[in-house]
């Protein structure tokens, strides 16, 4: 887990800090699809009725956090 | 505790995009189970509009038609079928907010009340985002908090083993004689990072860490002790949940689809821990027509005050865990299986005018999701509804229109 965990981190922030990828590069990360939550009120109502039948809940997302498209 | 969810999805959704738009969503859930089934219905409406440049307010509004047969008493000797009670519920959501944006940066507040015949919610929330580097990079934190009261039966100074349980909503919420209400105050806690890595891949990182202070039991529900007995379920007073979960997601240019990824951990004081993982693909089918599939697994041990009414030390056999005694599926251990799919009709403005004269976008969707549950122990609560191959759907219309 602890391992799992690190590797996350470190992959997660291998761009950070630079401009890893530049705004003219951004024509795939533009895509709706590529925007985990694009459908908020779809994600919010998933979390909604799961949440009502399992134990566990939170850890989502923000939405909002950019994909850096725009 | 929908009213969890409820507040814990607003620490993300609230930070709409900066668009005026509206969207419907009428959504319904089933677990048709024979002689135990439930139905929810569950329409909701939401309305993001621009006021300024920098400036958005958002409104929203959703319900809960809740209607079904549970049987009220957790137990091996009791009649599952025969004791299985009718109820039926609407809870109503009212949201309102506010986004400011700063540059890279911005903050948002909102506030909900919700309220249904048994309980009440008021609930704040705040948070701040910030775009850095190219907006490469995004952090996010939110926090709410929820001042909550639930209607019970007024057991002051009875024993857990004594108290009774609620037998209807009526007189809740009215100063009744014999009637209480409980507070419920819920303080959560979200922090997320999402980063693109590569012209083709972007992850995000979160967690969210809530504390959850007061009356935690379903004041109908009740547990068979000692054979005999049959006593209000008795929760804990105090729950502290931390969840973390990563996802990525990755562009077949190609295909002209997007894999998804995602894995989340779970843990709380009650001794919980679970896992999800769960993996989407995305795909332009047309250029109107987007695809979703969707496979997700989950699994979650017990609750260390749980015990199956199947087993050897069940509550009946041998009494409370301490003063702890619950008929609660969601701390029993199971996994569930999801698979689903989503179809959206896209329609963008061009060069032959807006959409429907008015919208730069419509977006009409449709997704069904069946689930499967899968129990770890031989009777847990409501083990009526775990029976077959698909115990759950989620069917879901809606429409969004931007402009």
């Amino acid at each position: 887990m602890t391992k799992l965990a690190f590797l996350l981190l470190m992959v997660t922030g291998a761009g950070c800090g630079r401009y890893a990828v530049r705004a003219d590069e951004k024509e795939y990360l533009a895509d709706r699809i590529m925007q985990a939550d694009y459908d908020e009120m779809e994600t919010a109502n998933d979390q909604h009725v799961l949440t009502n039948r399992e134990g566990a809940q939170g850890g989502y997302g923000a939405a909002g956090g950019g994909c850096g498209c725009n | 505790m929908r009213r969890l969810a409820f507040i814990m999805m607003l620490l993300g959704a609230t930070a709409a995009r900066a668009e005026d738009k509206v969207e419907v969503k009428a959504e319904y859930f089933t677990e048709p189970a024979n002689k135990q089934a439930l139905h929810v219905f569950h329409p909701a409406v939401g309305l993001n509009v621009d006021a300024h440049r920098d400036f958005s307010l958002n409104f929203a509004y959703d319900a809960d038609v809740v209607s079904g047969a549970t049987p009220r008493t957790y137990g091996a000797a009791m009649d599952a079928i025969s004791s299985a009670t009718h109820f039926s519920d609407t809870r109503h959501a009212f949201h309102g907010g506010a986004e400011l944006r700063l540059g890279p940066a911005a903050v948002d507040a909102g506030y909900t009340y919700s309220f249904e015949n048994d309980y009440r919610s008021h609930a704040i929330d705040v948070g701040a985002k910030v775009d850095l580097w190219g907006k490469n990079t995004t952090f996010r934190l939110g926090y709410s908090h929820n001042f909550d009261s639930v209607c019970d039966v007024d057991n002051k100074g009875a024993a857990p083993t004594e108290r009774r349980s609620l037998g209807s909503s009526e007189g809740c919420f009215k100063n009744t004689v014999g009637l209480v209400e409980e507070p419920v105050a819920i303080d959560s806690y979200a922090l997320s990072w999402t980063q693109v890595l590569t012209p083709i891949i972007v992850t995000d990182l979160s967690t969210t860490f809530q504390v959850i202070q007061g009356f935690q039991s379903n004041p109908y529900r009740r547990v068979l002790l000692f054979g005999t007995v049959e006593a209000q379920e008795s929760e804990p007073l105090l729950r502290q949940r931390i969840a973390v979960q990563a996802r990525l997601r990755f562009a077949v240019v190609r295909a002209r689809g997007a894999l998804g990824v995602l894995a989340r951990f779970y843990y709380d004081t009650w001794g919980i821990k679970a896992g999800t993982a769960e993996i989407t693909w995305d795909e332009w089918v047309h250029p109107q027509f987007l695809m979703r599939v969707r496979g997700r697994f989950y699994q979650q041990g017990r609750a260390v005050f749980y015990r199956d009414a199947g087993e050897t030390l069940s509550y009946e056999s041998v009494g409370p865990v301490g003063q702890y005694f619950t008929g609660d599926r969601e701390l029993s251990p199971f996994r569930d299986y999801l698979v689903g799919l989503k179809l959206a009709w896209v329609r963008n403005a061009d060069e032959h005018g807006k959409v429907l004269r008015w919208f730069e976008q419509m977006d009409l969707n449709l997704k069904a999701d069946l689930i499967d549950y899968q129990p770890m122990t031989p009777l847990p609560p409501n083990q009526a509804r775990d029976v077959g191959l698909v115990n759950a759907l989620i069917a879901e219309l809606g429409l969004a229109l931007r402009w």
